[in-house]
């Protein structure tokens, strides 16, 4: 089992470690999509 | 003013209060000192619209600017029809000889005749500080004296 | 002899080298330098491209010297008080943060017919998010003042207390200890853990200033002896050397753990990046394809069971739906500490 489970952990961290940080990055793009509300962003105001 | 202090687990704190616009204005300090100002998103209010690192200088002035800039200006219009008397802020920075020394202990008012009307500290207002008052880093002092009292001042907290 | 430490000393300077050039290309393209040390790993050791045979002696022991620091430092950066406080207010979350995502890796392992060890083992591999990697995420992207961040934290800070009572009783599973014996694991674990919070919140400054000195060089020193007598002790005693470290991180506390913080960190970088290398060394690449389908398969659910936990924690905050989703995202990053416990695992070849 040991080198299975190596190659397992392996592989799902470096899936998960890759995926992460980018799908943190993409996010909120990602939801506005899904809403369908273009986002734009007013003016620092009041 | 309610500032809502939030912990940062393994970060720091940050600090912010609401406007009545609606809007999270405040600070997000880190353990290593870094500071920078953020500025809630008007869609958005949980995310930022800017996080913007700040040095202490930078942050120090600005606080000047919105906090104490409002004091020293009603002071000098307060005391315009008195020639020759002004008013005039002064920072105690981090490595002042006065830094954790009591407010009576710079014998400013007996050394210079300028008299310190109001301290402040973390964005309040100390009016009339007492002798005994211990002053930090980061406290902004406001006198009230001569010019020639004033530049006297100045010599002493940045000198001693 | 002459020979073989001039081999040793070529193979790691280069495997550094390596280390390096990935480290930039990983600051380069935004990603966490953790996957390129594991992937550098793999393609330097055991049936990878080039096989290294002179590293072993030393890339043992550095690599648990790598792991020690990793929880070591985890520890430094949470005071005892944050860690308290944290539990008090995210335990429910906490909760629903180990059912959901530990739940799949020790699903997968039974299914993949590992046993309930090797479902233990899944099971943390796939519940602990990588502390590092998000803290690098919310700061990389400007996110530590936004509303959710908060909540991340402290699912995070409970994350961590969980490893501080699951390394223990994952120690004396592996070590084939009966039912009887993990529960007594488990026992003493919650025993010492707390009574290390209460040292820590009465003492912290005692403990501080045993290991406090103005000397950067005796401060070190003292330090990294003082961490490495608690996780060797902690050791023989079966409770994991990293769980020892980690205690005695959260005990000290102040202005001496901002230093220490300072101190450690780039020897920190260096002994972990060699215990990614040397978990990568191990493992034989081509045993990876065959796993690939069930790692993406696992990644995608875990990755789901993540958002959930998270967008459910901030929403309990009052936090809108997209500060909930960012809180959801961020937390899907595994890191160190599922390499940590597969290590171990590995190491007691169970």
């Amino acid at each position: 089992m040991t080198g299975e489970l190596a190659a397992l952990a392996t592989a799902y961290v470096l899936l998960t470690a890759i995926i992460g940080p980018v799908a943190a990055r993409l996010v909120e793009p990602a939801m506005g999509l899904l809403q369908r509300k273009p986002r734009p962003e007013p003016l620092p105001a009041g | 003013m309610k500032v809502d202090k939030t912990p940062l687990p393994g970060i720091g704190m940050r600090k912010d209060i609401v406007t009545s616009s609606g809007r999270r204005i405040g600070t997000v300090t880190q353990r290593d000192g870094e500071t920078a100002l953020i500025i809630s998103r008007q869609d958005d209010p949980d995310a930022c619209l800017v996080s913007i690192p700040l040095t202490a200088d930078e942050a120090a002035t600005l606080g000047n600017l919105l906090g104490a800039h409002q004091l020293v200006a009603q002071l000098t219009e307060e005391h315009r029809d008195l020639p020759g008397v002004n008013t005039r802020q002064f920072l105690i920075i981090s490595g002042s000889p006065f830094d954790g020394y009591r407010l009576g202990e710079t014998r400013m008012r007996t050394r210079t005749g300028a008299s310190v009307v109001a301290a402040l500290r973390e964005g309040r207002v100390e009016p009339s500080p007492a002798p005994d008052f211990t002053l930090h880093a980061g406290d902004l002092l406001v006198a009230v004296g001569t010019a020639e009292g004033l530049d006297a001042a100045a010599d002493i907290l940045s000198g001693g | 002899m002459e020979a073989s430490s001039a081999l040793t000393l070529i193979e790691l300077g280069a495997v550094f080298f390596c280390l390096g050039v990935l480290g930039r290309l990983a600051g380069r393209i935004g990603l966490s330098p953790i996957p390129l040390y594991l992937l550098g790993g793999l393609f330097f050791g055991n049936g990878g491209l080039i096989e290294l045979e002179g590293l072993n002696e030393f890339s043992e022991i550095a690599s648990e010297i790598g792991v020690i620091l990793l929880l070591l430092m985890l520890g430094l950066e949470y005071t005892a008080k944050e860690l308290v406080t944290g539990l008090r207010q995210s335990w429910l979350s906490g909760v629903l943060d180990i059912v959901l995502n530990f739940t799949p890796g020790a699903v997968v392992a039974l299914l993949l017919g590992w046993g309930p060890v090797g479902a233990m083992v899944m099971g943390g591999v796939t519940y602990i998010s990588s502390s590092g990697i998000v803290a690098k995420v919310l700061t990389d992207l400007g996110r530590l003042g936004n509303r959710e961040t908060p909540v991340i934290l402290s699912l995070l800070v409970f994350e961590d207390l969980a490893m501080a009572v699951y390394l223990p009783i994952l120690t004396t599973v592996l070590a084939g200890a009966s039912f009887a014996g993990g529960m007594q694991s488990v026992g003493i674990s919650l025993v010492v853990v707390t009574v290390v919070l209460i040292i820590a919140l009465r003492f912290g400054n005692v403990v501080s200033a045993v290991v406090d000195s103005k000397d950067r060089e005796v401060f070190l020193l003292t330090v990294l002896g003082a961490a490495l007598l608690v996780a060797g002790v902690a050791a023989a005693m079966q409770v994991s050397a990293a769980v020892g470290a980690f205690l005695l991180g959260i005990a000290i506390s102040g202005a001496t753990a901002t230093n220490a913080t300072r101190l450690l960190e780039p020897l920190r970088d260096l002994f972990a990046a060699i215990f990614f290398v040397v978990f990568g060394l191990n493992t034989d690449p081509a045993t990876i394809p065959p796993v690939l389908g069930v790692a993406v398969l696992l990644a995608f659910i875990t990755a789901l069971t993540k958002i959930g936990t998270g967008w459910w924690a901030a929403r309990r905050q009052g936090v809108g739906r997209l500060g909930r989703a960012r809180a959801g995202v961020a937390l899907i990053a595994r890191g160190e500490f599922s390499i940590v416990i597969a290590g171990l695992a590995v190491a007691s070849g169970a």
